[in-house]
């Protein structure tokens, strides 16, 4: 199994990816992380792109064990053993898929408040791959 | 027209080398002076400590009113594709920005805070942003690799009042032969130890050209034997960093800048020196404003998880199956 995406792809997302850009309805004003062609709510097909703060609280998670995780994330987790995931709620309403960062997984609590950081996922056709996780709020570090 | 340093930010990888668990591994007494030092993580690098050290610089002031941006590294990702255009797209948001990569030694972080504040002169108005990120390494049990740490300082500038005053700089040029050089495709550095007195020379020559006013606070990024020459020569005290920050390189002079802003009062200068083939030098006046509410720089390093040496060598790559290694 492989989480392989295009660098077309990964260009023409990369600025919702690193700066959590959410697109606004201008129909409904709901908010969608991420972006979508056309509103959950109420259909609309017209956006604006709004930056969400990027703070949020864990909504639920998961351990992935060793050998869980896609095929791009494979030297990561024979590092690490285990890969932390979550689904974040974010303050301003979203819920999106994230990897936890910086965290002792016996230490995951619902709720536990989160911010979004940007790291290195993984280099993909000589390409290093940036994406944004999640550390709890109280960690200093970058 | 005198720029000034508006906002700051640090940031620091996750992770933590105790300088004991090295020495228990190699024997002896490595790291001199150093207790404990930052490294990236698999998953950071300079250019991730560069965004979040941005993020903290920009924080409270208009992304889209910085044009410029300047960016001081040894370790940057690519040989050719600007990585500081990640920092774009992640901290600022919009292409109406200059970008300019400062490589090649240590001095490269001072550099870029001297090209910002250039840049501004003759911007009247604009804001730029000046980061020094750096992550270098050297081989497991080398006489560079206990200090050797990782870190970033990004430093908001534009017209004044602001946090400090950037009076003035200076810089001198020595070659060196054989003290701190890596090969274009080699990862780590390289030291043949030979004991010449270049990088002293360099800070003379400094000092012959740069005689600033009364210095209060010290900001040097060098080698551990040049610390306390440059003490001597210039007066102020140094920061109390080295023992749990070690040398990161391009980045070492500036996050002890930003560390003496904290503790600096209204009034007192600050001098900013890296040595490394030669030498730049700044100085900053302290203003009276306040700091933004955050951790400190201290309170951020000694942040962070210790690991044990094995942990360390496969974060660093070194150790592992073939996906893993890289080096």
């Amino acid at each position: 199994m492989s989480a392989y995406f295009s660098l077309p792809m990964y260009s023409s997302s990369v600025d919702q990816r690193l700066r959590i850009l959410a697109g606004k309805c201008k129909t409904c004003n709901t908010l969608a992380y991420p972006q979508r062609l056309v509103c959950i709510e109420c259909g609309g097909t017209s956006f604006d792109k709004v930056k969400l703060s990027g703070n949020g609280t864990l909504y639920t998670f998961t351990v992935i064990a060793r050998g869980g995780a896609p095929a791009e994330f494979d030297a990561q987790q024979t590092l690490t053993g285990v890969i932390p995931v979550g689904i974040i709620e974010l303050d301003e309403g979203p819920r999106v898929v994230g990897q936890l960062a910086d965290v002792d997984v016996a230490k995951l609590t619902i709720g536990m408040p989160v911010r979004a950081v940007v790291r290195r996922l993984y280099d993909q056709e000589g390409i290093v791959r940036y994406g944004t996780k999640f550390v709890p709020k109280e960690v200093t570090n970058g | 027209m005198t720029s000034s340093i508006r906002n700051f930010g640090v940031a620091f990888p996750s992770l933590r080398l105790p300088i004991s668990a090295l020495a228990s591994a190699w024997g002896g007494g490595a790291g001199r002076g150093i207790k404990r030092k930052p490294f990236c993580a698999f998953d950071e690098d300079p250019i991730s400590l560069s965004i979040a050290a941005a993020r903290s610089a920009i924080n409270g002031a208009s992304a889209s009113d910085v044009r410029a941006l300047f960016v001081g590294s040894t370790t940057l990702p690519y040989e050719e594709k600007p990585a500081s255009a990640t920092v774009v797209t992640a901290a600022l948001g919009h292409a109406d920005v200059r970008t300019v990569e400062i490589r090649g030694s240590c001095q490269a972080g001072l550099q870029a805070l001297v090209l910002a504040k250039e840049y501004c002169s003759t911007h009247p108005g604009a804001l730029a942003l000046a980061i020094a990120t750096d992550a270098p390494y050297a081989q497991p049990a080398t006489q560079l690799e206990p200090y050797l740490s990782a870190a970033a300082a990004a430093f908001l500038i534009g017209p004044g009042p602001g946090l400090a005053s950037i009076d003035s700089d200076s810089a001198v040029t020595i070659e060196t032969f054989g003290s701190r050089f890596r090969r274009i495709g080699e990862r780590n550095l390289r030291d043949l130890e030979l004991r010449s007195s270049d990088q002293a020379k360099a800070v003379q020559a400094l000092q012959r050209q740069f005689k600033p006013a009364s210095i209060q606070h010290l900001a040097v990024g060098c080698g551990a034997d040049l610390r306390n020459v440059i003490e001597r020569q210039f007066g102020g005290v140094l920061g109390e960093l080295w023992s749990s920050l070690g040398d990161a390189g391009a980045a070492a002079s500036p996050v002890a800048l930003a560390h003496a802003l904290e503790i600096a009062t209204a009034g007192e200068i600050i001098l900013g020196l890296a040595v490394d083939a030669g030498a730049t030098a700044l100085t900053l006046t302290r203003t009276e404003s306040s700091l933004p509410a955050r951790a400190s720089v201290v309170t951020q390093l000694e942040g962070g998880t210790d690991v044990d040496y094995l942990t360390y060598l496969k974060h660093r790559r070194l150790i592992g199956n073939s996906e893993m290694v890289t080096e």
